[in-house]
């Protein structure tokens, strides 16, 4: 190649790197990771709309519970009633047992999921509970692809400061947050 | 005796910078067809928010994927003998350049399973063997990879220099046949599993189209097109005439051998249909300028050139071609040197035959170690004679160092090859030069063309070395 193609093409695909790559910057702060929506306005909670990039894809794993389609609530279906109304507080409701008298010793609950199984492997959870709040997730199952596994950790933390599934997703493991949300929102319904 | 006619060539600078541009056009192609997944993976945020350590694994297995897989279908494109490649970079750049890519197209291929490897027993907390075993046990379609990625490490070492000394030509030739498979085999998870391919319907899209069209051109041009070419014309050898030093002219004919399209200094991919011989085609250089048949004068240098020289006239063959741009379609000078050492004679013969040329304006240097039994001398002295080109031939023995004159003899005024050369072929600063002959030859003559400030645009060499 002639030296003056050479420094005209180098030059065009740096900049393209450069764009690219600021657009992917971009990407990070927009999207990606569980911005902390505000607790007022909790209804995003469907992730198909807090990240239309990262999982446009449709989800062809969607299990036959899916109820996300018309219920602006999070995941659950009809098995939600003992948990307060998820669309207003996405907190487990802690006031269930009477709390104004003296406080009585923590009410630690721990359930596990359902495994859900998706695209990459098999999620399942135990969560534990002290008076409703969320504290703990353990992965009981988590076998995933590709080092997708890697989200679970941040995708812990995230359930337990959201103390919900309200968080976006993370590029490169869309299944896998979404696999994970369900086995979340699973594992809240059988409080 | 074919009569012998004078083309007309367009030369000039004009033509060198067209020349130019399409070769850098085509490298550029190149370069796109690697950056463009670079590009939607950054875009993508390929490598946003990768903060530890499995990220970055994670983010240079895709990223070594992406451009792996692209690195791939170039590597196959460049061995595919589509023409509008061929036509302007040559096969034998072309194959070079598919030679100097497989090693490190190895290389991504491995870091890309590494970092995989690497990534994900991180995060799954265990160590990379049993990694592997609980990838390579619970996915088919990694398994497959896994074996894909194994044949392709044996096809690349079989084709590194010290193995193919060691291999003959036909048994590299099978091995390399396995790099296909190898391929297929990696498909599937690229498509399963691959995040990019996943997440993106475009990046899917885009490389389902390139495995498409890839796919098509080496299927048609490397596989299906020489086949049909050769049956409708009905090619057959037609005469098989021994000449000196133990080389052989074999004549191929059919209908409308004019429509090939040939050259005169390309060549051909010769594949004679015995029993023993189908499948092994053999690159030769047409020795005379093509009209309704193609000559091709072989040396005997392997079981096969041996087996060749006795095939029996009315034999089909299937011609693959014409390849090569040592022709006067890169030639942009009015001067032309034409340099050739022992079968090298071939195409150096059938240029100095059609070159357009004025009296003087070629000149023949022909290397031969005994004049007395050089292949096709005849020929070229009568050329030479008809159409007023200045020929010398040289023979005696060869240097004690490196070079491509004759050894100096005593007595002789010791001078430097360049300054020999130039005594020899006054205009070889300002001419288009081509060589054939061994490779050693060949560089040595390249070498004392440099010295010459010839430009390298107006080197053409022809390598019989593959």
């Amino acid at each position: 190649m002639r030296k003056s193609t050479l420094m005209v093409t180098s030059l065009v695909a740096a900049s393209a790197l450069t764009v690219a790559w600021n657009t992917g910057q971009q990407t990070l702060n927009n999207e990606i990771l569980l911005m902390p929506t505000d607790n007022a306005s909790p209804a995003p909670t469907d992730p198909a709309t807090t990240d239309p990039g990262a999982t446009a894809t449709a989800e062809p794993t969607a299990p036959a519970t899916d109820p996300a389609a018309t219920d602006p609530a999070p995941t659950q279906g009809a098995t939600k009633a003992p948990t307060a109304t998820p669309t207003q507080t996405p907190t487990q409701t802690p006031t269930t047992p009477a709390a104004p008298v003296a406080p009585p010793a923590p009410v630690t609950a721990t359930v596990s999921s359902d495994p859900i199984t998706y695209k990459y492997g098999t999620v399942q959870i135990s969560m534990t509970t002290v008076d409703g709040a969320i504290t703990e997730i353990k992965m009981l199952q988590g076998d995933a692809t590709n080092g997708r596994a890697a989200a679970y950790t941040t995708l812990i933390n995230a359930t337990i400061q959201q103390q919900g599934t309200n968080y976006g997703n993370i590029s490169g493991a869309t299944f896998t947050v979404d696999a994970f949300k369900k086995a979340v929102d699973n594992a809240m319904a059988k409080f | 005796m074919p009569e012998i006619k004078n083309n007309v060539v367009i030369i000039g600078p004009g033509k060198l910078l067209r020349l130019e541009r399409k070769r850098d056009a085509v490298e550029i192609l190149g370069i796109i067809a690697l950056l463009l997944p670079t590009l939607a993976f950054l875009a993508n945020g390929g490598l946003a928010g990768v903060t530890d350590a499995a990220g970055w694994f994670n983010a240079f297995n895709r990223l070594t994927a992406l451009v792996g897989t692209s690195l791939l279908l170039i590597h196959m494109v460049l061995v595919a003998r589509v023409p509008w490649l061929e036509r302007t970079l040559g096969l034998d750049k072309l194959t070079h350049a598919h030679k100097r890519l497989g090693k490190p197209l190895l290389y991504l291929l491995l870091i890309h399973t590494i970092t995989a490897l690497i990534s994900y027993s991180i995060s799954d907390g265990v160590n990379i063997i049993t990694t592997l075993i609980n990838l390579v046990g619970g996915y088919l379609e990694l398994l497959l990879a896994a074996v894909g990625l194994l044949l392709m490490i044996v096809v690349v070492i079989s084709s590194i220099n010290a193995a193919r000394r060691k291999l003959s030509y036909e048994a590299w030739y099978l091995i390399h046949l396995v790099s296909y498979l190898a391929i297929f085999a990696s498909i599937p998870h690229q498509f399963t599993l691959g995040t990019e391919f996943l997440a993106e319907p475009l990046v899917a899209g885009y490389f389902i189209a390139l495995y498409v069209f890839v796919g098509l051109n080496v299927v048609w041009f490397r596989f299906l097109f020489p086949i049909v070419q050769s049956l409708a014309l009905s090619l057959r050898v037609t005469t098989v005439r021994p000449e000196a030093n133990r080389t052989t002219s074999i004549v191929i004919g059919g209908k409308a051998v004019e429509s090939l399209g040939a050259e005169a200094g390309q060549f051909f991919m010769l594949r004679v249909l015995t029993a023993k011989q189908w499948w092994r085609p053999h690159p030769f250089s047409v020795s005379a300028s093509p009209s309704d048949t193609i000559r091709f004068t072989v040396g005997a240098r392997g079981d096969d050139t041996i087996l060749l020289q006795e095939t029996k006239p009315g034999t089909r063959v299937i011609l693959e071609g014409p390849f090569g741009v040592f022709s006067e379609s890169k030639r942009t000078k009015q001067h032309v040197l034409l340099l050739a050492a022992g079968i090298g004679v071939a195409p150096i013969r059938a240029l100095a035959e059609s070159l357009a040329s004025d009296p003087g304006d070629v000149t023949v240097v022909y290397r031969v170690t005994d004049r007395s039994d050089a292949s096709l001398l005849d020929e070229v002295e009568r050329i030479c004679r008809e159409r007023n080109h200045t020929l010398h031939v040289l023979d005696g023995p060869r240097p004690n160092g490196p070079g491509f004159l004759p050894r100096q003899q005593p007595g002789e005024q010791i001078a430097p090859e360049y300054a020999r050369l130039l005594a020899l072929a006054p205009f070889a600063a300002e001419s288009d030069i081509y060589i054939c002959g061994p490779s050693a030859w060949s560089n040595a003559a390249v070498q004392a063309l440099k010295k010459l400030n010839v430009p390298k645009a107006s080197i053409h060499v022809e390598e019989f070395a593959w």
